[in-house]
């Protein structure tokens, strides 16, 4: 599943670390998910997305 | 605490944990090595509630949970192969026999707790960790009961009697090699 957590974290001035920090999970999950190697669940779906102020529909993109 | 803080206690303790199992083992006291790897795992699970930085979350876990089924299923058949082969070769080594019953006894709790594992999770909620715990407790106990009974119960064992290692029963194991003197 390809996403836009890289440039939403950019966008917002976040480093992978305080991005994970605010998600609750470690920051080489957040590596993983920038990578499109990991797809989340919902819940971390959610997590994320409410940590980068936006929809998940924006964050991510179902081929 | 934090985590770098955790990861040198932990190494700490297994340093002195391992120390600790060297020395004993080399006096011959095997409990005193028991009770230190024990001590020493409450120790660092006790350190590790006091971590602040998340140490696993979701993508560990998933990874934890397939890299433990493959280990299970590789460890199994492992197992069970050198059993029958060290069934197969028993005559040639008598303690051939005894570590093929260990395996095949080791790989069946392994399933067992694995089918129970799965039975728990499938039904409950990861978060009731105080039920989880109880369950495990539950069966360290019974494992330790059940094989201190079959252990320590005196069958198939050897008894000195009038200066001689006389078989109890069907023991599959050799007579001490130390000597009798009742």
């Amino acid at each position: 599943m390809k996403n836009r957590i890289k440039e939403y974290r950019v966008e917002t001035g976040m480093t992978q670390e305080d991005l994970a920090k605010k998600a609750g999970v470690r920051r080489e999950t957040i590596v993983f998910l920038e990578q499109g190697k990991y797809n989340p669940s919902l819940v971390l779906a959610n997590d994320v997305a409410k940590a980068l102020k936006a929809k998940i529909d924006d964050i991510f993109l179902l081929n | 605490m934090n985590l770098k803080t955790f990861t040198t206690i932990k190494l700490v303790a297994v340093i002195i944990i391992a120390a600790a199992c060297s020395l004993t083992v080399s006096i011959n006291n095997y409990l005193i090595a028991l009770i230190a790897v024990i001590l020493g795992s409450l120790f660092v699970l006790l350190m590790r509630n006091r971590v602040k930085e998340i140490m696993a979350d979701e993508r560990d876990y998933e990874i934890g949970g397939k890299a433990a089924r493959y280990a299970m299923q590789i460890y199994s058949w492992i197992a069970v192969v050198a059993m029958f082969l060290l069934l197969w070769q028993k005559n040639l080594n008598p303690s051939y026999e005894p570590i093929a019953y260990t395996l095949a006894y080791s790989t069946c709790l392994l399933l067992i707790t694995y089918s129970l594992m799965f039975k728990y999770f499938s039904k409950y909620s990861l978060d009731k960790k105080k039920t989880l715990y109880s369950v495990i407790a539950v069966i360290i106990f019974l494992v330790i009961l059940i094989g201190g009974v079959r252990l320590f119960s005196g069958e198939d064992d050897w008894i000195c009697s009038q200066g001689q290692w006389v078989k109890h029963g069907n023991p599959s194991f050799p007579a001490p090699s130390t000597e009798c003197h009742k």
